[in-house]
């Protein structure tokens, strides 16, 4: 009954929290300076084209009828068409979206994958000089921008050894049916490995870090050495014991990480020409697509109130002391 | 005790007369130049690409400049939407930058020198965003547009130009070199076009693959947002125009040549008759005729589309005589005709639009996507193949076509960084980028490099510009322009800033357009700062002992 309160409680505080993002998020654009028709504007164009296509996108109406609209439009599930696009921008952001995902949530599960093996490994042979080689070169990659590493992976394996292909998400020229067809070809894994690997370098240093600094702690613990006193065996304890309680930060930064996996690199994509929606939101925000940039900001906004709500109860759930009050 | 207080008595007594001979001066000079005429702070609008550090530098030595003549500068650094707020929108400016795109139908000098100048274009939404308003002016660039003989036509442009240098309501900067790297073994006979480089429609026809790979890829900075023939965007009409065909395009020297229009003929300087190809097809098989056309011009004025409106409200009645000729009917003579409407408005099919927007899910005709429902359909000399968003659109050549490529392919490949634009064209995945818009220093060296690798350099049509507020003071003074433009050196921005990567704008027209280019527009930068002085001091401007400028007698902000 307790924990059910709770989560209702954290569910309602979530969606507030979501509805003064919306709120926020559509002023916000609307400050920066511009207009959503400055790209339309070009010499070629009579002098009265321009108040048309404000009328027709509905930016002729004072801010607080555009601001209602938007909010009722939102509850209907109708996010607007692209100034840019003149499609619906749902339509767009997850078009975008999904060649961000396919990317960031596979980098991102290798990288925790093998973040937490590093990680347990490194604090094994802690005091050793692995320990040290191993730290200094997951704090270089650490904290060297994404899309530098990016740019030396594309000039070493694209064009001076001729390995992958520079740049874009699938073979030039090549017809796919859909994107599951596209994603599930040769060609696609091809262009994959350079801004999946350059990804991992950076992603792979904190659970890393964490999983060993946190295996530091809890193998001080009394009970680790209770357990050792029983005369258990030391991968057994290591496994059951340490690293069930050790894995806990990782697992709750793994999942805010996901949230960010919605945002995508756009770094990344910018040097590969991946068509992500990094590339669109900031595209959307230079050129004042409103909808577009709203609709991008409010998935990820959501999914970052939703893992976090998720980080929680997975807290509660695989640490026994975390108590519902 | 005494003598310490005739020490200080001693000290302070030249003190006190110090500071009330100061204050004596002072107001004397305040008498001198009341505060009122002090000239404000200028608002100094640039537009400021971040990856543009030629265009940063330009400005730095704008304002330096300005400065110089005791002008207070409250520079303004923002993006393109943020410029054009300003300037278009708000007409909140003194100074502001902007460019120009270097586009065919910018090639006929008439647009520019009507758009940016033209008294009528001083309101809201026009493009006369300097708010210059000179009847003199007004007078030659409408009988210019009337003018149906060439020579007659000449000396009014010229006479255009040479009242645009003389006012600097606009100071054109400099004319940017359009940059096209190409991979010269694989593919020749790119046409270079004047004052486009080689992204034009006689280049994607003529290029010829030298290897077994006839598929040309090109490789392309922006994101394309929608494909419709009715649609303003750069990236949007490089695919139109590849994908419908115009009755005439503007050719490699800028004049316009026959193109779906094999011939036309003057009946009348308001009476045009348009000969069109026979036996030429649309993708989906049906004929193009003269009904198309005709369809076509009247399907815009009625529906007012935004984009081509202004191109065909000249026209007053299109008629059909037979299947392949189509005879337009003016308001009143136009010699713009050819290079303006004839080059840009695209010949749509009938059969497809004549149900748009009626029968599709959009309220107004340039916001449809064809390509949803297959149905990019046009005359030119490629078809729409497929398209995936922010990666790459493939055209397949339309072999039936009058200027059939001779390869099987074109690709628009979305390369948004300059290091894979590069790299990629050197490896081969790219085989041209039509239009490389970053540093052009480090693109020549990697050419002169590669032996592979070929360089286009052609001075833009389009240009970099200062415009000048003309409606509030002190900018309303002429004077005061021309003094501004003769500090601010073109040949200086040309040659040491973009270090040769762009050419002196001396006029609106491009150098090389001939005969429409006027070579003897006064250039005020002959003068130097010490005559832009004199100059202003001769109109009555003075400087106080800070250097800094007020106005004349009389005159206030």
């Amino acid at each position: 009954m307790n924990v059910l309160r709770f989560f209702s409680r954290r569910l309602f505080h979530s969606i507030f929290v979501f509805l003064a993002l919306l709120t926020f998020i559509f002023f916000i654009f609307r400050l920066m300076p511009g207009d959503p028709t400055a790209l339309f504007i070009s010499p070629e164009m009579a002098a009265d084209a321009i108040q048309e296509i404000q009328k027709t996108f509905g930016l002729d109406r004072p801010l607080y009828i555009q601001y209602f609209l938007y909010v009722i439009n939102v509850c209907r599930g109708n996010f607007g068409i692209s100034y840019y696009f003149f499609e619906p921008a749902s339509r767009v952001v997850f078009e975008h979206l999904w060649n961000t995902l396919v990317l960031t949530i596979t980098a991102m599960c290798l990288s925790y994958l093998v973040g937490v093996l590093v990680g347990t490994l490194l604090a094994w042979k802690r005091g050793t000089l692995f320990e040290l080689g191993g730290m200094v070169s997951v704090l270089i990659l650490r904290s060297a921008p994404v899309f530098w590493v990016g740019l030396i992976f594309l000039y070493i394996f694209a064009f001076k050894l001729h390995i992958f292909p520079g740049g874009s998400m699938a073979e030039t020229g090549e017809f796919y049916g859909g994107f599951l067809e596209m994603v599930l070809s040769w060609e696609f894994l091809h262009h994959l490995v350079l801004p999946l690997v350059s990804m991992m370098c950076y992603f792979s240093g904190l659970p890393v870090l964490l999983t060993r600094s946190s295996i530091l702690e809890v193998i001080k613990e009394d009970y680790v050495e209770m357990a050792r006193a029983k005369g258990i065996g030391a991968r057994r304890v290591m496994f059951r014991h340490v690293t069930r309680t050790a894995i806990l930060p990782v697992v709750t930064a793994f999942a805010t990480a996901i949230a960010y996996a919605f945002e995508g690199s756009v770094l990344i994509e910018v040097v590969f020409s991946w068509p992500g929606i990094g590339r669109l939101m900031v595209m959307s925000m230079l050129g004042n697509d409103y909808p577009v940039a709203q609709f991008a900001f409010m998935i990820l906004a959501a999914m970052m109130i939703l893992m976090n709500l998720l980080a929680d109860f997975l807290y509660a759930y695989l640490d026994p002391r975390v108590v519902v009050q | 005790m005494k003598n310490f207080l005739k020490v200080r008595w001693a000290g302070i007594l030249p003190c006190m007369v110090f500071v009330f001979l100061m204050m004596v001066c002072t107001t004397a000079s305040a008498g001198d130049l009341p505060k009122e005429r002090l000239v404000r702070t200028l608002r100094f609008v640039a537009y400021s690409p971040g990856e543009e550090k030629n265009i940063a530098e330009a400005h730095k030595f704008i304002a330096g400049q300005v400065k110089k003549l005791g002008f207070q500068i409250d520079f303004k650094p923002m993006l393109r939407s943020g410029v054009l707020q300003n300037m278009w929108f708000t007409r909140n400016f003194d100074l502001g930058t902007l460019w120009l795109t270097g586009r065919p139908t910018r090639v006929d000098p008439n647009m520019i020198l009507y758009k940016l100048y033209h008294s009528e274009q001083d309101r809201p939404g026009g493009y006369n965003w300097a708010g210059y308003r000179n009847p003199e002016y007004d007078r030659a660039v409408d009988a210019s547009a009337n003018a149906m003989d060439q020579e007659e036509r000449k000396k009014l442009i010229w006479k255009c130009q040479e009242i645009a240098a003389r006012d600097v309501p606009i100071l054109t900067l400099v004319h940017q070199m359009n940059l096209s790297p190409y991979n010269n073994k694989k593919w020749a006979g790119f046409v270079n076009m004047l004052g486009n480089g080689l992204k034009n429609v006689w280049s994607w026809t003529q290029a010829k693959p030298l290897t077994k790979d006839r598929t040309l890829v090109v490789g392309y900075h922006h994101d394309v947002g929608v494909l419709n023939p009715l649609t303003a965007h750069e990236n949007n009409l490089m695919i139109c125009r590849t994908v419908y065909d115009t009755l005439v395009k503007v050719g490699p020297d800028g004049h316009p040549k026959p193109w779906l229009a094999q011939s036309w003929k003057y009946l009348s300087p308001t009476e045009v008759e348009f000969y069109l190809r026979k036996g030429h097809k649309f993708h989906d098989g049906k004929p193009v005729t003269a009904r198309d056309v005709k369809f076509t011009f009247d399907y815009i004025l009625a529906k007012k589309i935004p984009y081509h409106y202004d191109a065909c409200k000249i026209i007053k009645e299109t008629k059909v005589i037979d299947d392949h000729t189509v005879r337009v009917i003016l308001h009143h003579p136009f010699a713009p005709l050819l290079g303006h409407t004839g080059e840009q408005v695209f010949i749509l099919p009938e059969h497809i639009w004549k149900d748009v927007p009626e029968k599709t899910n959009v309220d107004k005709a340039w916001m449809w996507i064809p390509t949803a429902e297959g149905k990019l359909i046009g005359s030119g000399f490629l078809k729409f193949a497929h398209w995936r968003k922010g990666d790459e659109i493939k055209l397949e050549v339309n072999k039936e076509h009058f200027f059939a490529p001779e390869y099987e392919a074109r690709i628009l490949k979305i390369v948004p960084s300059p290091e894979a634009l590069l790299g990629r064209l050197k490896r081969g995945e790219l085989h041209i980028v039509a239009d490389y818009p970053y540093d052009g220093v480090a693109l020549k060296k990697l050419c002169d490099a590669e032996p592979n690798l070929s360089l286009t350099m052609e001075p833009s049509v389009g240009w970099y510009e200062l415009a000048f507020n003309c409606r509030k003071p002190p900018l309303d003074d002429v004077v005061v322009r021309r003094a501004m433009a003769a500090v601010i050196s073109r040949d200086v921005i040309a040659k040491n800033i973009w270090k040769g990567f762009a050419i002196p704008a001396y006029t609106p027209t491009h150098p090389m357009l001939k005969p429409w280019y006027y070579p003897d527009a006064i250039r005020w930068e002959k003068l130097g700062l010490k005559g832009a002085k004199e100059m202003l001091a001769k109109a009555g401007y003075e400087w106080d002992s800070k250097g800094r400028i007020y106005y004349p007698e009389g005159k206030t902000n």
